[in-house]
């Protein structure tokens, strides 16, 4: 850098570019660098997890609770009591309000679906905008909350209902939740079962 | 903050033609100093010959209210300097608002006993990697008129989240620099 800022024509007497520090690290170049002979670029792999910490990956403390549990609920334990209680409550309201819902949700759906004689689409749109928004949430609902959502998703497409499945603001919210990190298998097949029973697949088809 | 997108709809809607808005996710559950949020501000440099430096020496910029999410006063969620400054309690847990690396290592330690953290392993190398990937894709807009002996300062902030992972924030072209002068004074 101090190549950039020192006068070529009148250099100073003493030259600061030997034995003083440099604070500043040269993380990418294509060539030419004074720096370095080759090019450089110090990004790590893109396999390497966003999770500095594996312990600390909820793909590791969901389904090896036991196993990487002691490093993470002293964490969590630490962190927790940082955290003012009102974040605390007011998450919990959240996932609570969710499971509340969901569990109505699916059964409203269910007796809706099966049990009337005509399907009203509103209602059935309804209940689809909030599973939906449920699950664009997925990481703060319990397994048996996904699971409920999943199987709402399932009875909506293959009901007579379906037809509001082709709802682009719906369609725009599935594809999310398939292009989302680190997506739950279940939601996955969810979606998909989704998009294949829509009107909008069969369009394709045809 | 929104918590729908009606609202961004409607926020954007109300904005005046022919600008640009970006709406970026909020970081639910951020990892707070001592109950309040705070990010972490470091400098880069790049210069004409493509060459991207990283200056070792950032700070963290804390808020000066105690986090909670049902509050919607913006000195809770924002920490830049130019917003704190204004707020009552600015100054009053750390001068400035504004700590060193080693003073959030030393958090992390205590915060986190059983993890052997590596503030470079873990951190910075996060950040140098957004670095690059955000240098890449503009790199072409940088220096148009193709000026020798010229290099640009960019202000990075970046976040930490309760699992640790490095999220960046924004990237800035132009920002005071007393504040750092400050700290390196002390």
């Amino acid at each position: 850098m101090l190549d950039i800022v020192l006068d070529p024509l009148f250099p100073p007497i003493n030259d600061v570019r030997n034995g003083r520090a440099n604070d500043f690290d040269l993380i990418y170049c294509e060539g030419g660098s004074v720096y370095s002979d080759k090019p450089l670029n110090v990004r790590s792999p893109f396999y390497v997890s966003r999770y500095p910490f594996p312990e600390l990956d909820p793909k590791n403390t969901g389904q090896e609770a036991n196993k990487g549990g002691v490093e993470y609920e002293a964490r969590m334990s630490k962190t927790n009591q940082l955290r003012s209680s009102s974040v605390e409550s007011n998450t919990d309201n959240r996932i609570a309000n969710y499971h509340c819902s969901l569990e109505i949700i699916f059964k409203n759906l269910y007796n809706h679906i099966n049990f009337r004689a005509e399907i009203n689409p509103e209602v059935v749109n309804s209940h689809l905008t909030k599973i939906l928004g449920a699950l664009k949430n997925w990481e703060l609902l319990s397994s048996k909350h996904i699971s409920l959502a999943c199987k709402s998703l399932h009875l909506i497409a293959n009901s007579a209902a379906n037809v509001i499945l082709s709802d682009q603001n719906h369609i725009l919210s599935i594809s999310k939740l398939l292009s989302s990190e680190n997506m739950k298998l279940e939601i996955q097949l969810a979606a998909v079962s989704y998009l294949s029973n829509s009107p909008i697949n069969r369009i394709f088809w045809l | 903050m929104f918590r729908n997108w009606d609202d961004i709809l409607n926020a954007i809607g109300s904005k005046p033609s022919e600008t640009y808005w970006v709406v970026q996710k909020y970081i639910e559950r951020p990892l707070l100093y001592l109950g309040r949020k705070f990010d972490i501000r470091v400098w880069v440099l790049i210069t004409n010959k493509r060459e991207v430096f990283f200056y070792k020496h950032g700070y963290i910029r804390t808020s000066s209210d105690t986090y909670d999410t049902k509050n919607k006063n913006n000195y809770v969620h924002l920490t830049n300097n130019c917003l704190q400054k204004f707020g009552d309690n600015y100054g009053k847990h750390e001068e400035g608002n504004t700590l060193s690396f080693n003073s959030l290592l030393e958090f992390l330690k205590q915060t986190f006993p059983n993890l052997q953290i590596d503030f470079e392993k873990h951190v910075v190398s996060k950040m140098k990697d957004f670095v690059i990937d955000s240098y890449l894709s503009w790199k072409k807009n940088l220096n148009p008129n193709k000026r020798k002996n010229v290099f640009e300062l960019f202000g990075y902030d970046f976040l930490l989240d309760e699992d640790l992972r490095t999220w960046l924030i924004e990237v800035i072209g132009y920002y005071p620099m007393q504040l750092y002068l400050n700290l390196k004074h002390q």
